[in-house]
């Protein structure tokens, strides 16, 4: 009868410890998901809430400047140091390129809010922002193509064209 | 017994393993419910976006070497809360009379007597919801609405040594805070 008991308390506390190691590996790695749940939604959030529009660009003929002027037609303000993350591309259409922001040399390109009339120094709803994108040539006649792309991965697309 | 402890076992692993769901699952749906939330409020502000429309009246541009004139109607099915004023675009583009250059100008706006590059709203046909004080006393509107089919005489002014050649084309860009915008060539 004793030896029943101990082969019973032996077999209690190995079904303890099991359980024990396989309830810490099981709330790891639910923990590790429901990590990558939160961030995957936290980004899903952000992108629902942010979107804007290119209303209007130009260029002139046989200059190296083109100016964008973009609004945040969004749900939620953009931090002035998020939109130098966002890519622009540029060029004759069918042959655009990346442009990167804030180079020393062109091309690149920089922006201002225009009216920031809340004085908050992001790009908060209904805002508009002036993009000025300095090229390594000069424009000639044709068409040409604007897309500009947040970090989140949406775009607007603008193409006009100089005569 | 032994069927007993290995049974208490048993039931303690299955209990601890619900729990842990439950808890993951109530995280979830939170969340789904959170995005599901920011959705609606998304498709809505798409609908009430697609509800804004403006036209700028073609004939009514006017232009001098300073100035340009022109009436804007609401041509959507929303009232445009005048407040939102500060966000509209205007952009000017024009034929400078010193050179002959093109000039693109996104214009500031200005509450009375625009200056350098700016624009007023210096009338309104009004029929309801009257914008406070009116834009036809003289001083700048700050509350109300300006409703469907409702028209806003709108002055853009430009500054000195920048003067309009008033024998080119020009054109207005006008854009409210939605991002609907209508453009005009004169």
């Amino acid at each position: 009868m004793s030896s029943v008991a101990i082969s019973e308390m032996i077999l209690l506390c190995t079904s303890i410890i099991l359980i024990g190691i396989i309830s810490s590996t099981f709330i790891s790695s639910m923990l590790q998901l429901s990590d990558t749940q939160n961030v995957l939604n936290r980004y899903n959030q952000e992108k629902l809430q942010f979107d804007f529009k290119i209303v209007y660009a130009y260029g002139l003929k046989n200059t190296d400047t083109v100016k964008v002027w973009v609004k945040n037609v969004g749900l939620k303000s953009v931090g002035s140091s998020t939109i130098k993350s966002f890519d622009l591309y540029f060029g004759p259409l069918g042959n655009a390129k990346l442009i990167p922001h804030g180079a020393q040399s062109p091309p690149s390109w920089t922006f201002a809010i225009v009216n920031d009339y809340n004085s908050d120094g992001a790009w908060s709803v209904s805002e508009t922002i002036e993009i000025t994108i300095k090229l390594n040539y000069t424009l000639g006649p044709g068409d040409y193509y604007i897309r500009f792309v947040s970090i989140y991965g949406s775009y607007d697309e603008y193409l006009f064209s100089v005569a | 017994m032994t069927s007993y402890s290995s049974l208490l076992a048993y039931a303690m692993m299955l209990a601890i393993v619900l729990q842990i769901l439950g808890f993951y699952q109530y995280g979830q749906l939170d969340e789904i419910n959170r995005i599901y939330g920011l959705l609606n409020e998304r498709i809505n502000y798409e609908l009430r976006s697609s509800g804004y429309r403006v036209d700028v009246l073609e004939d009514t541009v006017n232009v001098d070497s300073k100035d340009v004139y022109f009436w804007v109607r609401n041509t959507g099915l929303n009232p445009i809360p005048i407040s939102e004023a500060d966000y509209f675009d205007v952009i000017l583009i024009y034929f400078r009379k010193r050179g002959g250059s093109l000039l693109v100008v996104w214009v500031s706006r200005w509450t009375r007597n625009p200056k350098s590059f700016q624009w007023a709203i210096e009338g309104a046909n009004e029929y309801t919801n009257s914008m406070y004080p009116s834009p036809n006393s003289g001083i700048e509107p700050i509350s109300g609405l300006w409703d469907p089919g409702e028209e806003l005489y709108i002055h853009i002014r430009v500054p000195a040594g920048y003067d309009i050649d008033t024998k080119k084309p020009i054109a207005v860009l006008f854009g409210i805070h939605t991002g609907a915008y209508d453009m005009v060539v004169r």
